[in-house]
């Protein structure tokens, strides 16, 4: 199956009175993993529920190699959104077992692999008897992990697959899935909070704040830009001269700065990269280093 | 389209099974001497309610599977157009067997020759008791789309839905039994058709907006 482009264009989605995706585009390419990162409440799940057709939206276009992915079976069969399974369905437990999800994918998705999915269940010691609401937020994840992988959908959509997860599980899903990335070359967009951990694994990040995208690219690219500069007040200030400042700090002569473009190179500060993680708060915690 | 059958299909055959093994009890019953009219006994109310089991094990099905079974198929990105004519053509086809089953079931003693059995429903309210199936499964396949977000809406609907089916239900019961002049229920197939109609329009809406939670 081929892989094809996932584009986004002046995507809006509110619920009543609250927008939460706000005029979004976006364009995914093939043969990349993108890290999509947010706060809580910042729109992913509504993003990645709206690029795959699962959930509706009032205003702009998604569409996959140009052809709308709304309503659309031909698009829909390249993409896997495997998202948290409910706990809850129509108001009380979800008493759906495991094996209904597995059907369910094994029955809709195109290329599913009922073999890889067969040794990533012994893998993960999952039973497929079990009810939803019984498992723990941790195996919860693995099924979700389970189904996108086995997927083998062209544009596979995880959405906080690392949640509940221990770090042995995170480890192995990070090596599950490079080993794929690596066989298959396939798309993955995977949305998480552990930044620091998913890092090394994303090709290219998006960074959603309040429903907009509001940096995205290449992470090495991205990481080049911003730094951290330190020292007395005035050399700074020198330092930031014509870079955006991020977020700034005094304590007493001394200052702390996160900008964005280089510190000017006569100033007399110490100057270090920043880590992705550093960079979100930077560019999406308002402050909240500052507290 | 046949992907979303086959999967409402594996979802339903518990359905099917459940009654077919009422009825194989009930036929067991009447073969050894039960299902005549001198019978009061519990199991005797069991066998002439056959019919209601099979709305009620409907109904039960496809509540949970207006909700459920969306959420489940659109997750695993099936189209909703897809799974609303997937899901109407597998509920003709499950009022189909169901009717099937009874069917052979109302026959069987005639074929046995238990002369002493008195059938739950004659081979002419047959299609009557299709029409009523496919209407029952309407109108739960309705209420389970409403009721996680609409539950009053759900509620009043189905209870309206459910007041017309008995009201039809009763009155082809009277026709058959001649308190009317004409024994064709015309009201009770107008009633059911109906219901029908509208627990389809009120399950395309709701699907053609469905966002998965």
């Amino acid at each position: 199956m081929t892989q094809g482009i996932l584009q986004a264009d002046g995507l809006c989605k509110s619920y009543g009175r609250k927008t939460v995706l706000e005029n979004l585009s976006l364009t995914l390419r093939p043969g990349k993993i993108y890290g999509l990162v947010g706060r809580n409440g910042a729109g992913k799940t509504t993003l990645l529920g709206c690029l795959s057709g699962q959930n509706p939206f009032q205003k702009g276009s998604v569409t996959y190699d140009g052809a709308p992915v709304w309503e659309n079976q031909d698009a829909l069969d390249h993409i896997c959104f495997s998202r948290e399974l409910p706990v809850t369905l129509m108001g009380s437990r979800n008493n759906l077992k495991m094996q209904n999800y597995l059907d369910a994918a094994a029955l809709f998705y195109p290329n599913w692999d009922p073999d890889y999915a067969a040794r990533l269940l012994d893998l993960f010691h999952l039973e497929k008897k079990s009810k939803v609401y019984a498992l723990s937020q941790g195996q919860r994840s693995m099924v979700t992990i389970l189904i996108a992988l086995a997927s083998r959908a062209p544009l596979t959509i995880l959405d906080e697959p690392a949640a509940g997860l221990d770090v042995v599980a995170r480890e192995q899903f990070y090596r599950l899935l490079l080993d794929d990335f690596a066989q298959t070359g396939r798309t993955f967009v995977i949305s998480t909070h552990i930044i620091e951990e998913a890092a090394s694994v994303f090709e290219e990040v998006l960074f959603l704040d309040a429903g907009k995208i509001v940096v995205s690219g290449p992470v090495d690219e991205l990481l080049a830009q911003f730094y951290a500069v330190s020292g007395l007040a005035e050399e700074v200030d020198r330092a930031c001269q014509g870079v955006t400042v991020l977020s700034a700090r005094t304590i007493g002569r001394r200052k702390e700065a996160v900008i964005r473009g280089t510190p000017a190179p006569e100033a007399d500060v110490d100057r270090s990269p920043l880590g992705l993680q550093q960079v979100f708060v930077a560019l999406c915690g308002h402050g909240a280093e500052q507290i | 389209m046949l992907r979303t059958i086959r999967f409402l299909w594996r979802n339903c055959s518990p359905v099917f099974l459940l009654f077919a093994g009422y009825l194989a009890v009930m036929m067991v019953y009447a073969a050894l001497g039960g299902g005549t009219r001198e019978d009061y006994d519990l199991l005797w109310s069991y066998y002439k309610m056959s019919p209601m089991v099979a709305f009620l094990l409907f109904f039960s099905f496809e509540t949970a599977a207006g909700g459920s079974w969306l959420n489940l198929a659109l997750s695993t990105c099936c189209t909703r157009r897809r799974f609303f004519w997937a899901n109407q053509l597998f509920l003709l086809l499950a009022a189909l067997v169901l009717t099937a089953i009874l069917g052979l079931c109302v026959m069987l003693p005639g074929w046995m020759g238990w002369d002493w059995v008195v059938p739950f429903l004659s081979l002419s309210e047959l299609p009557l008791f299709f029409l009523s199936t496919a209407a029952v499964g309407e109108l739960a396949h309705l209420l389970g789309l409403l009721y996680p977000h609409h539950p009053k809406l759900g509620i009043l609907c189905t209870t309206l839905g459910i007041l017309l089916w008995l009201f039809a239900t009763v009155w082809n019961a009277l026709s058959t039994l001649g308190v009317f002049a004409s024994p064709f229920p015309l009201l009770s197939v107008l009633i059911l058709g109906g219901l029908s109609l509208a627990g389809l329009l009120g399950s395309a809406r709701i699907t053609g907006a469905a966002a998965v939670r």
